[in-house]
């Protein structure tokens, strides 16, 4: 009796659940719905360009010129903040829900072909097609000799510093860390005279997370430390606990603890505030991709054509992240055709170059990279720059090692914890990743 | 005598001594928060910063409606936590009337279970979540966030709804059926109305907990006209720059409604906010 | 209505509330419970590890830790929301001109989103632009600007400071509920007995709000213990260690790592710790089930 009932009950509330899940679809339905009523393939793009200003409308405005050429093509945008892609990434997939293209760095690539869920777009746009890009581009942006994502753009990292400073301070670019260092010092001072620093030489980001982490790494590269390699045999090892990449913790840590050339609270200064520092004219350097310039002459107008930029400076060589930035079409797509065509007009030339001048974002094939006049002295250090980048190791649980190296800086920095102790515990926790992936 | 009122009078200004410390201790974060949305964006970036702008402008008021969609955002909020709150305010009353009202086997079950269901991390439940509401299609739907609201809000509101019901004698529910009322027609015409504060209450509890809900409002809901305030404020917290002023300015505007909502409603609430809820 | 029959009745009254609770708590928790069992992508990858995950979070003190280290947050943050809120709870409940209006403003923080809250501070504490140094600098309390949340030892006081600033209204409410619960002629009987108003806080005040107290205290403990999005957007559970409680560390290995098996157990670990918590309470202050 009380069973049949609770049964009732039950199937009750998930027909009436049912309902709901019918008004929900038809909802969508309709929207899927052509105005004209003729025959047309929307498809969905996940884009972080679109909760960023001026991105979003620029991309927009170049969707509907895809829509003007082929009118049988809806292409509708699903904007998603760079800090909650990834986790919107899973979320849609282990639903099945993804949409037809989402954006894709190389750092989750690896995690995303893991899950299966991209494309492997190399048969899909032609091999032929694929030549026109760098092949260094193409290769950090496959797994496995899988295209993991079409590459949209790149912000290699470089130094950015103000040109009109250097001079005047009668400086030269950086070209090791012990230039950085004197010119750190020089540009640190109290301008207005009541005795209280008010500019620094350099915009350190300190913050815990990927964004401040790859800045390190490509120091650490730049003392010859790998936080991450294959060794001769195959295996995964990490350099973390090297007196090399004591040296370079220690010299990342003193900028702030022993010479105090940047300014307070570098654990809480992300990209955000760095940027922003360097457009209120706190701040002399920064390390950054290209997209900081158009950053900060938005902020400040009067900055145009004072931001140069040179190579990450060295102490055995210069290094660079990629940066790249593109769309993956989903394993799922109904579209993958569609959704192809239109990822290869946004890299046609014009679009390429139009999105180079609003973004300050470097095109990724060679006719376009020829094409530009990237030598000025803002653009510079990052096409030379994109010479140096290495390759972002190919290991699923590569984030990790973000966090283990932020974590490591970040105790030196707020709780004074020694250079050994920080090492000793990162390298133990990567040797721990590395076991686990086995 | 005359020490005693004395005493009494120093006692008091000692207590609107604390009053208004607590109060400032309040206030000032919260009119930082409006002194920072009437600055311009240079005058943001000032080092130090000053209380009063040199130039107060309306313009991240206007253009957090402009450049953003937060009048779809506004909306979406209202109508998804409105029909929320009344749907877990009609199920809260009817588990609450029920368990203060009856003996059954698994009374004490329920019971803990509405605490235990407090104690699990939810983030967690994200993914669970979103496998849910896609098998019955609600994913981007106005009805998949309302649905979780209900999930989240109910055992709170029924412990809430069960404490104030338990205050409520019984005997008026005997003298009811006596007069030949149904058990139902009981609790909708006779019990409804008299516990009409403590029904103000848990609605205010329910709205807050859905007005202020972040993460799964984001991962829920996909298209950029369904997402609710809270996304919106989060989207503007960007990857690549912070505009503190807009942000504040759509904090403010997020928060209003709350506010008018509680100066209305907060006679009851704070008369009725379940002291016996929580008895139990 | 002791009858059997009264009994079904209830059950039908509770049974909208169970049934949403069954499918959209019960099916997650138990979804969740089942992953901590596999090393699992949630797509491709389903390898079934057993107890590893349980294993592995015990094979070293980090995860002990963080579990400290959320108890000592939790522990300031509770201890701060019952001082701050049973003070002016007792305050507001007393017949004071214009008590309403401070009503209102005590009750502000509750009524901001924690997201709201979250920026709100960090821009309070900006080293350079926030208004907190501004004034300390201004005052001579300090020379040059602090960063608050730039340094361990402040950054976990001012996590701590923020949780009170957003929580204490709650507590204060639900206290000021029950003390107004509390009927007038007891007091009134108590000052006929010749009770001073200290002796009548002891005897009549507290003993009355009790219950009131230590289902708050549960909810305020584990509530607080899972905290995450304001410390999230504070400090990112840094710098360093300082601020990574429990709930940090479950969002990096879910979404940043994504060992959701690993992320599943620990979760569940701090079901347990909750619950544990939830039954000390009760246990300590005698008041059981019924």
């Amino acid at each position: 009796m009380k069973v049949r009932k609770v049964g009732s009950l039950v199937s009750l509330v998930l027909a009436s659940s049912l309902v709901l899940a019918a008004c929900g679809k038809s909802e969508s339905g309709n929207n899927a719905d052509s105005k004209d009523g003729a025959k047309q393939t929307t498809i969905r793009i996940m884009s972080v360009s679109q909760t960023e200003n001026p991105d979003g409308p620029a991309e927009k405005e170049m969707a509907e010129r895809y829509m003007k050429l082929h009118p049988e093509v809806k292409i509708e945008f699903i904007g998603v903040p760079m800090n909650d892609l990834y986790k919107k990434i899973t979320a849609m997939a282990t639903s099945g829900d993804l949409p037809d293209a989402f954006t894709m760095t190389p750092q989750f690539a690896r995690t995303a072909h893991g899950m299966g869920i991209t494309a492997d777009l190399k048969p899909l746009l032609g091999e032929d097609y694929i030549k026109e890009f760098y092949p260094n581009i193409i290769e950090e942006s496959s797994v496995e000799g899988k295209l993991q994502f079409l590459p949209w753009n790149a912000a290699p990292m470089a130094l950015v510093y103000r040109g009109d400073w250097f001079e005047q301070e009668g400086l030269k670019a950086p070209e090791n860390w012990d230039d950085f260092l004197e010119a750190a010092k020089k540009l640190t001072k109290d301008t207005d005279g009541d005795g209280k620093t008010d500019q620094w030489g350099f915009g350190m980001i300190g913050t815990r997370n990927g964004s401040g982490a790859d800045r390190f790494i490509v120091i650490l590269r730049s003392f010859g430390v790998e936080e991450l390699r294959k060794d001769e045999s195959g295996n995964w090892v990490s350099d973390l606990d090297t007196p090399e990449a004591k040296e370079a913790f220690q010299f990342f840590v003193d900028l702030n603890n022993k010479h105090g050339v940047v300014p307070p609270g570098v654990t809480e200064t992300g990209f955000p505030e760095a940027a922003s520092l360097m457009a209120t004219g706190k701040v002399g350097m920064m390390l950054t991709g290209p997209n900081a310039l158009g950053n900060i002459v938005s902020q400040n107008p009067d900055l145009k054509g004072k931001l140069h930029s040179v190579p990450v400076p060295m102490k055995v060589k210069h290094t660079a992240t990629f940066g790249l930035l593109g769309y993956s079409i989903a394993e799922s797509s109904k579209n993958k055709e569609a959704v192809a065509d239109y990822l290869k007009f946004m890299v046609e030339d014009e679009n390429a170059l139009a999105w180079n001048q609003l973004s300050g974002r470097l095109p990724t094939k060679i006719e376009v990279g020829k094409q530009q006049q990237l030598t000025t002295p803002e653009y510079a250090g990052f096409v030379k720059a994109l010479e140096y980048s290495f390759t972002i190791p190919a290991f699923d649980q590569y984030s990790q090692f973000q966090d283990i190296v932020a974590e490591a800086y970040q105790s030196m920095i707020a709780a004074n914890q020694s250079v050994d102790a920080a090492t000793r515990r990162a390298a133990e926790r990567a040797n721990e990743v590395i076991q686990a992936n086995k | 005598m005359e020490t005693t009122k004395r005493k009494f009078s120093i006692f008091n200004m000692g207590m609107y001594a604390i009053l208004i410390v607590a109060s400032c201790l309040v206030l000032i974060p919260a009119l930082w928060m409006v002194s920072t949305s009437l600055k311009s964006n240079e005058e943001v970036m000032i080092s130090p910063p000053k209380w009063i702008p040199d130039h107060p402008t309306f313009e991240s008021f206007t253009r957090i409606w402009k450049d953003y969609p937060f009048l779809d955002y506004f909306l979406n909020s209202v109508f998804i936590v409105v029909a929320s709150t009344a749907i877990t305010i009609a199920f809260a009353a009817l588990a609450g009337y029920g368990a203060s009202r009856f003996k059954f086997r698994g009374k004490g079950t329920f019971l803990s279970f509405l605490l235990v269901t407090q104690m699990f991390p939810s983030i967690m439940l994200l993914i669970p979540f979103y496998k849910v509401l896609k098998t019955f299609g609600l994913i981007d739907t106005h009805w998949g966030l309302i649905v979780v609201y209900i999930a989240f809000a109910l055992p709170m509101c029924t412990w809430m709804m069960l404490g104030f019901f338990q205050g409520i004698p019984k005997e008026l529910d005997e003298a009811a059926m006596i007069d030949g009322c149904s058990q139902m027609r009981t609790f909708v015409q006779i019990i409804l109305p008299l516990s009409l504060p403590g029904i103000a209450a848990t609605a205010i509890y329910s709205f807050l907990m859905g007005w202020n809900e972040y993460m799964f409002a984001f991962i829920l809901v996909t298209t950029e006209t369904m997402k609710t305030l809270p996304v919106g404020i989060g989207q503007l917290n960007g990857f690549y720059r912070v505009v503190w002023n807009d942000m504040m300015a759509a904090s403010i505007i997020s928060s209003l409604p709350l506010i008018v909502l509680f100066l209305f409603m907060q006679k009851y609430f704070i008369s009725s906010l379940t002291a016996g809820a929580v008895k139990q | 209505m002791l009858s059997s029959k009264s009994g079904m009745r209830g059950l039908w009254f509770i049974m909208p509330a169970v049934v949403t609770l069954l499918l959209l708590i019960t099916y997650p928790l138990i979804y969740g419970a089942y992953i901590s069992f596999f090393d699992t992508n949630l797509i491709t990858k389903w390898n079934f590890v057993g107890l590893k995950h349980y294993v592995n979070i015990f094979s070293n003190t980090e995860f002990v830790e963080r579990i400290l280290l959320t108890l000592h947050y939790t522990f300031w943050v509770v201890v701060g929301h019952f001082v701050i809120g049973t003070g002016l709870a007792l305050i507001l409940n007393m017949k004071l001109k214009g008590i309403t209006v401070f009503r209102v403003i005590l009750i502000l923080p509750w009524l901001f989103p924690e997201v709201v809250v979250g920026l709100l501070w960090k821009w309070l504490f900006n080293p350079l632009y926030g208004l907190f140094n501004a004034v300390l600098m201004k005052v001579g309390l300090i020379d040059d600007p602090v960063s608050w949340l730039g340094d361990e030892k402040t950054a976990f006081a001012a996590v701590i400071v923020v949780s009170i600033w957003k929580g204490f209204p709650m507590v204060m409410m639900l206290l000021l509920a029950g003390l107004q619960s509390i009927p007038e002629d007891i007091y009134e009987a108590a000052r006929i007995d010749g009770c001073t108003r200290s002796a009548a806080f002891r005897y009549v005040t507290l003993p009355a709000l009790m219950p009131v107290m230590v289902v708050t205290l549960i909810l305020d403990t584990v509530w607080w213990f899972k905290h995450f999005t304001m410390i999230w957007i504070l400090t990112q559970g840094g710098p360093g260690n300082a601020t990574n409680v429990v709930s940090i560390d479950i969002f990096k290995q879910a979404f940043e790592f994504f060992n959701f098996g690993k992320a599943s157990a620990m979760a569940i670990l701090v079901f347990f710790v909750c619950w544990l918590m939830g039954y000390g309470y009760r246990r300590l202050f005698g008041n059981g089930d019924d």
